[in-house]
Order: C-alpha cells, then structure tokens, then sequence
C-alpha cells in the first residue's frame, strides 16, 4: 500500500538573516528547529510525534502543511509533492489536511459564534452555497454537542467543549489526514478521554489517518499505532508504540518513558535520571546531541554523530550504542547498553 | 504541639454574577503540617484557584468569603488588615505559579528581579546578589554568576520554572502554594522540578501545598491528598490510602479515567458522564449525584456532611457515614 504523507529529509530553519553579530562571531544566527525529519504514514493510521517542547514537533507539523517553510527535504501528500505549493494550490491542500490547534479557547476567534466557525472552512473554500445550517447542524452531531451550541460564543464554552468545536471544524471539508496538536494539553483527565474517544471514533466513521502530537506519554501509549521520539529537532527513535513502550532502544526514549510519572505513590520505578540541561539550538552539541545528558555516554558519541540504525523489526534510532531490552531494569522495563558488559 | 503551617476551617466563599450568587466554595476544610507536602487535586472549575486566591488574599473584587477561618502558622489571616497581609506575601507563603514565563518580568534581568524582591531584607547590594546566585545554585541552575545578567527569554522552559522556585523560596516561607507548576513541562523536566521541590523542603523545612490536576505528579510528591469536586473537598487522606483505596465515587472515577493506570492498551478511554453542576443554583442533593454511579435515596435530599473515616481519612458521601455509623 503507498504512503499517504512521505516526509524525506525534512529540514526548517528559522532566522538567519546577515545580522552585525554573526559577521563579527562568524556564527549562524539561524536554528535548525527540525533536521532532517524522515518518516512516512499510511492511510489510516495514527501516527504520534513525541519529544520536549523545543523538540520540533509543532514546527515539522506546521512544514506538512505549508505552513512554515522548509529549507530542505521533501514531503509528499498522496503522491504529490507539497513543499513550496502556495495559493490555490496550497488552500486544495488544506481541505484534504486539517489541522487541530493547541490551544482550544485560543484557537477560535473570540467574536465568531460556533455557528460561524463552523461554517468558515465553507466560506474560505468557496462552499458557501451548501447549505450551511444543515452542515453545521451535522459537524455539531458529529463531535457530540447539542444544537443549542451554535448560537455560543467560544469564551461560553467550556475546555471540552471548544475542543469538539476544534475538532467540527477540522473535518469540516472531510479531510484525509488530521494533525492534533496536544490535543488534550489542559484538559482534566475525565475529559481528555472523551476527545480522544471522539477523535478514534471520527478515524474510524471518516476513515481519517491522524497525526498527534503530545508529550503526554499515556495517550500516546493508547492511541497511537506509530510513534517517533524527537530531540533537537531529530527523530532518535521511530517504531512501533508497542515496540517502543516495551523497549526504547535510543537511551533518550528510555529516560522519556521512565519519567512518565505514575498514578500509584507505591511506584518508585528504577527511574533514569537526565543529568544536564537541553541543549540550545543555537549551539547545537557536537558528535550525537544527546551525549551531554546521556547514562551511558562513551568516547564515541562525543565526536561522531551516529547514523540511523534499523533493527529487524523495521525500528529506527540513533545510538552508537543502543539499548538491548530485557537485560537491566529501569522504569520498570528491563534494559541494557550493548557492548556494556559492567552493566549485565 | 506547633501551629499546623497552614489552617482552613470551614470556607464559603461566592461571586456576584450577573446569574446570581455563584457558590465557589463551600465548607472547605484543609490542614497543612508544619514540613508537610498536600496536595489538591481536582479538575477544572473545582475551586482549586479560588481556594489559592482566598488564601492569599488576592481576590477578584466580587468575591467574598462568608465563612470560616484561614490561619497561617497560627495567624488568622482574615483578620489582618491589607499592608500586614501583604508583608506576610513572599515572606511567610509564597508562590509558585503554572507559567514561569508569565511569573517572570520580562524586561527585567533575572538577576535584577531577584535582589529587587529581596527589599524586605538589610544588607548591601553585593550581598543581595550573593543570595540570588546562591538560591540559583540551589535550583541547580548552571554557571549562575553570568547568568544573573540574562533575561527570562534567554532560558528554557524547566529553567525559568526553576529560577520561579528560587524566588519563592528565597525567604524561607512557612508555606509554599505550588499552583500547577509541572503542567507546562515535559515528563523528563517534570519529574526533575518534583525531585528539586521534594529537596528544597527538606533543607528549609517548609509546608507545601501542590495544587495540580495530574494524579501521577500528586502520588508521586504529596505526603496526603484533598480531591476537590465543584467547590468542595469530597475527599482527604494519606495518599497511599486514597489512591489505593478511594472512597469518595468521584475519587475512584478520576483514578480510573488516567490513562497511565490502564494496565491493558485500549483505544476507547474510560471518562465521568454528565456535566458539573449549576454552582449558582446548587442542586438539593449531594453536588456529584448526577454523575455518580452508585447514587442511592439519601444523596437527592441533602448535601452529605464531610464524615471521618479510619486512618484520617474523611469522605463527604453518604457511603462513607453508612461505614462508620451502623
């Protein structure tokens, strides 16, 4: 089966003019914010991009879907080329590929009733001679609110409910593919399982593959058929939830996932503390990036940058040493560095 | 035996809404021992927040406390006029807000912003200093000498949060209000701010009261627990006793709905059915009736009285008193 999304190579930079200070310093002013990001999605699929704020997620996002632009790589929607698209093409673009906003009170116009929101992705593409009550009345059944809700205004609603409005206006123009950005981020516990039950029913009735991006680990775990963990910009691991929740093989995944904190005051998981802080982008490490907070650091990774490795099972990550599952335990999951016999 | 650090008996506090008087809180009782860490945990529109502003006494302008007692370390606080109160701010209880960004001036040096709060204290200059770069040390902050000079933006996330923690607990306050400090982090940094606050109470000894609606960082920091339901505290205890055993049906749906105690993978998550009540027509009955299942004559009449339990606990649900009372 083809892909539906194909990214290669995927590079977005930001800055970079010719400032004073680059001149005299001699150093770049531009961050790499996603470098050189591969990863592709078949239809149908809900694929989870993980990592600390400042990892790259929302901006490898926003670079699918022509947002942002990118400085290098490819990405393809379909078969098709996306980079650079602009204009019509670029709006053709936007009804197959819809995007949920983070912030679900922030992301509606204030002064726009439900009613309006909804019907806008009509209006903008030149749909507005549908009739607009009755596709408004169907998104409203379809994301779970009563038809009263149209006449609202967002700051009337509640946390939930602006995020079902987020969600009805996202598959407004039946898209392809959703991306979801933290789609649950401030929402109580209760009602991030009714977003997240609505977005895998909507998959399912719609036939939608799903981008999410969060770095609440519990949701990925349930909802996620793929995922890939991102640092500095790089994606140091992709496979598998299952896979990566029973074994992340890139140390930086492992630490993610033994962090996770636990609803149980009895759990005092074997944790793998990071020493040191992220480093800045401007001033990006040398060798593998992580080698600054890394347990397991050796010679190696502070001069050479490790190349994406595959594992039989199709897993990719970055690690000259990579952790071999079952051997030590951390965080519950038994682990291990290969090649590390003071460890066994 | 010691004043507890922080006392609240028997809270009401209400809004004036256009919609009529909006019941915020009703009959809040929470204790705080001297070195103690509490949590309060509840989800949106609880009265997490209105209960941190009524014990500040930071206010809106239409909302009043028609009830009950809110002491610090002894010191009724209701009863201090405004300039004690606010001597008592940042230097007995202080806080930690969600967003470091929002908390920190952001024209100002960091540096800067954490001599100028310490304007309460005598010394010069250079001492003053002495002290910011010491605090930051102690949040673990890198190199803090050169980065006294830096400004807020020049700093991560997890930084900025721990630079906020610094300044709170520059005066070695009695009490220490934590409103959702985790939430804008990520799992690595969360757990990392949760380690630093669990050591910094130790060495200064002072009470912590965690507000948060994330039950793994609340087991994972909290010595005992306050679950908080549409303005009233439905449950308390220690918290192993409340997550193991909770007693109060909201507690057990909430526990249930977290994801990251599923043991089994599955796309459909668990979640609590209905709304939260009209909290300025409060219902006849018991506030969560409407959602919970195990709703029974009783619980339609009156509201439940918050009924002790075994072991310190308390639940306010009719259950509860059907235990202790045969």
């Amino acid at each position: 089966m083809s892909a539906l999304v194909e990214v290669r190579d995927l590079v977005v930079r930001f800055g970079g003019k010719r400032s004073l200070s680059s001149l005299v310093t001699g150093r770049s002013d531009s961050i790499t914010a996603v470098a050189g990001a591969s990863f592709a999605m078949a239809e149908g699929e809900t694929f989870a991009l993980v990592g600390e704020s400042g990892s790259g997620k929302t901006t490898l996002a926003r670079a699918l879907i022509g947002l942002t632009p990118a400085a290098s790589g490819s990405v393809s929607f379909q078969g098709q080329s996306t980079l650079g698209l602009a204009g019509a093409a670029l709006k053709r673009l936007h009804r197959d590929i819809a995007m949920i906003f983070q912030d679900p009170v922030g992301s509606l116009s204030p002064r726009f009733t439900v009613r309006g929101l909804l019907a806008e992705p009509f209006r903008i593409h030149g749909l507005a001679d549908r009739d607009l009550d009755a596709e408004v009345d169907r998104l409203l059944g379809l994301v779970g609110l009563p038809r009263a809700m149209a006449d609202r205004l967002p700051h009337q609603l509640s946390g939930g409910q602006a995020r079902r409005v987020g969600v009805a206006r996202a598959i407004a123009l039946s898209p392809k593919l959703v991306i979801a950005d933290e789609p649950t981020a401030g929402l109580d516990v209760s009602v991030q399982g009714e977003v997240l039950n609505l977005l895998n029913d909507l998959r399912e009735t719609l036939g939608l593959s799903m981008l999410i991006i969060t770095h609440n680990l519990n949701v990925v775990r349930h909802v996620a058929d793929r995922m890939a963990i991102m640092y500095l910009g790089r994606f140091v691991e992709v496979g598998t939830t299952e896979a990566i929740f029973a074994g992340p093989r890139h140390p930086y995944g492992l630490a993610l996932l033994s962090a996770n904190p636990e609803p149980d005051p009895d759990a005092r998981p074997n944790r793998m503390a990071l020493e040191g802080e992220v480093p800045s982008l401007l001033d990006r490490p040398l060798g593998c990036e992580f080698h600054g907070r890394c347990p397991f650091v050796r010679e190696r990774c502070r001069s050479e940058a490790p190349a994406v490795t595959s594992d039989p099972d199709g897993r990719l990550f970055t690690c000259h040493y990579p952790l071999t599952p079952g051997v030590i335990s951390i965080g519950g999951t038994p682990h291990v560095a290969e090649e590390r016999p003071d460890l066994r | 035996m010691a004043a507890p650090a922080l006392l609240v008996e028997h809270l009401d506090l209400a809004y004036r809404t256009e919609g009529g008087r909006l019941h915020a809180l009703r009959d809040v009782s929470l204790e705080v021992a001297p070195g103690e860490i509490v949590g309060i945990v509840g989800e949106s529109g609880c009265g997490k927040s209105s209960l941190i502003q009524a014990i500040l006494r930071l206010m809106p302008t239409n909302a009043r406390i028609e009830r009950g007692r809110i002491a610090l370390a002894g010191t009724d606080l209701l009863q201090l006029d405004p300039e004690a109160m606010r001597k008592l701010r940042g230097d007995r209880i202080s806080v930690v807000f969600q967003d470091p960004m929002t908390a920190l001036n952001p024209v100002l040096s960091i540096g800067r912003q954490m001599m100028d709060i310490q304007y309460r204290r005598s010394g010069g200059q250079a001492a003053k200093r002495a002290r910011a770069v010491e605090m930051l040390r102690r949040v673990r902050l890198p190199d803090p000498e050169r980065r006294l000079n830096q400004f807020p933006h020049e700093f991560s996330g997890g930084m900025r949060q721990r630079i906020a923690i610094a300044m709170a607990l520059m005066a070695e306050p009695a009490l220490l209000i934590a409103d959702e400090p985790t939430t804008a982090l990520d799992a690595t940094l969360e757990l990392a701010t949760i380690e630093l606050l669990k050591t910094l109470q130790r060495e200064i000894g002072c009470a912590i009261l965690f507000v948060s609606h994330h039950l793994g960082v609340i087991a994972e920091l909290c010595d005992r627990v306050n679950v908080m339901y549409a303005g009233e505290v439905v449950e308390t205890g220690d918290i192993r006793s409340v997550f193991h055993n909770p007693r109060h049906p909201y507690t057990q749906r909430l526990l249930a709905c977290d994801p990251a105690r599923m043991a089994e993978r599955s796309r459909r998550l668990p979640t609590i059915p209905g709304d939260l009540p009209d909290l300025v027509n409060l219902p006849t009955g018991c506030v969560f009736a409407d959602r919970c299942p195990a709703v029974f004559e009783p619980c339609r009449q009156a509201p439940p009285d918050f009924y002790p339990l075994a072991g310190d606990r308390a639940a306010r649900c009719y259950l509860a008193r059907e235990e202790v009372a045969p």
